[in-house]
């Protein structure tokens, strides 16, 4: 090798050395956040309070501070902070959910650094999943991330959070006041009012630009933060099951229809209606890929106690429920959507192709 | 008071900018450009830290009844 090529050499080596230790830091940067506000969550209640009373002390003091500075209108500042916080829960690093998302994304984007452990990942992800799973029970959080956190299988726990980074990276989009790019306004806009959802990823007409609508999202377009209410009427299945016709016309979309995480039942998802909803794409020349129902286990152990006789298989294929871990339950056989399930909060997500079947 | 201590919370601007800030107020040189940035971001920390108060609340009092 010639000498200047052998010191080039040396040069890329030790810039990509560079870069990996550079990545290893944000790696473990970012698992640290979530190392943090995961102790956070598992404090017992006398570390909680003596947080709050920490917080109350730097809330003072940063009072002081402005009084010092002489910074004008804090308090109506810190009114319409507020205001902002409650009706755009998770921006500007705003609270622990936040934080938490901010530390999962820091570290997946800075993965796989040469030489990490994934199960370090792992342990720190499943460290985290009570946290998400409480949060995700106060509906300040999304289902997808408990998903993608929630398996025991390392490589599918990297695959399922670097979907979820994607997510995130949407989903923060859509949290702020701008549109993320492509999506028209008034499908936006068209969605959130008829709504298939408010919290589960979609994609656009497209096939390619997933969307995630947040409440956050939706006073972010358009100006007011939904009550239950309003998000009752949002979850309405029958307006969603209608957006799937209205998207009928896009090449491959995929639906992710939540009627969970209500304490009352969303009742009626019909085989009629949804076979009606997916006529024009078989029209087409589509096919449905598959009607698959997520829940958790606990769901779909009651939904067995609910109707007996029905049998679900696991993704393995095999009868019965065969693992806590998995949230993906396929539907053996032909299901009558019309029977018992209905009177259950379940979600289920319809894959649709124009692909010739 | 140390107003720079108290500025930890601050989490959306700099150490640097801080510094900075800080120092212009004790050299009599903030404007009020300055005085109404640095309170957008108190503002914003104060905000932050009652959010966080009321979640580790209701976690408390979450794992209280549990």
């Amino acid at each position: 090798m010639a000498a200047g090529a052998h010191i080039h050499s040396m040069e890329d080596h030790a810039d990509e050395q560079k870069e990996v230790i550079k990545a290893a830091h944000t790696f473990e940067e970012g698992l640290q956040v979530v190392r943090e506000v995961t102790e956070i969550f598992e404090s017992d209640s006398d570390r909680l309070l003596q947080l709050v009373k920490e917080n109350s002390e730097h809330i003072e003091n940063l009072k002081a501070a402005a009084t010092a500075l002489g910074a004008a209108d804090v308090d109506a500042k810190v009114q319409q902070a507020r205001d902002l916080s409650a009706s755009s829960l998770m921006r500007d690093g705003f609270g622990p959910q936040r934080r938490l998302l901010n530390g999962v994304k820091t570290a997946i984007e800075a993965l796989p650094p040469e030489g990490v452990d994934e199960t370090v990942l792992l342990k720190t992800f499943a460290d985290a999943i009570p946290l998400v799973k409480w949060l995700n029970e106060k509906d300040e959080f999304h289902g997808p991330l408990v998903e993608a956190l929630k398996t025991d299988d390392p490589t599918e726990t990297v695959a399922k959070a670097k979907e979820l980074s994607d997510l995130v990276a949407v989903w923060s989009e859509t949290s702020g006041n701008d549109l993320p790019a492509g999506v028209p306004e008034d499908l936006l806009e068209q969605h959130i009012l008829n709504g298939v959802e408010l919290v589960v990823p979609f994609f656009s007409r497209d096939g390619k630009e997933p969307l995630v609508l947040t409440p956050a999202s939706v006073n972010a377009t358009l100006g007011y933060m939904p009550d239950d209410a309003q998000m009752e009427a949002i979850f309405d299945p029958t307006r969603a099951i209608a957006e799937i016709k209205n998207f009928a016309g896009s090449d491959v979309g995929r639906f992710r229809i939540p009627v969970s995480n209500r304490e009352q039942p969303i009742e009626v998802y019909s085989a009629d209606a949804i076979d009606a909803a997916l006529q024009p794409v078989l029209d087409e020349g589509g096919r449905v890929l598959n009607v698959r129902f997520k829940k958790d286990v606990d769901v779909i152990e009651a939904a067995k106690a609910n109707r007996d006789g029905v049998e679900y298989t696991d993704e393995s294929g095999a009868n019965g429920i065969k693992s806590t871990d998995t949230d993906t339950i396929e539907p053996k056989g032909t299901i009558d959507l019309t029977k018992p399930l209905e009177t259950l909060p379940v979600r289920f997500k319809i894959d649709v192709s124009h692909a010739a079947a | 008071m140390d107003i720079l201590e108290s500025l930890k919370q601050v989490t959306t601007l700099s150490d640097e900018r801080k510094e900075e800030l800080v120092k212009k107020h004790y050299a009599g040189t903030l404007t009020d450009e300055e005085r109404e940035e640095i309170g957008d971001h108190i503002a914003k920390a104060i905000v932050r830290l009652e959010r966080e108060n009321e979640v580790a609340e209701d976690l408390a009092a979450h794992k209280a009844a549990a």
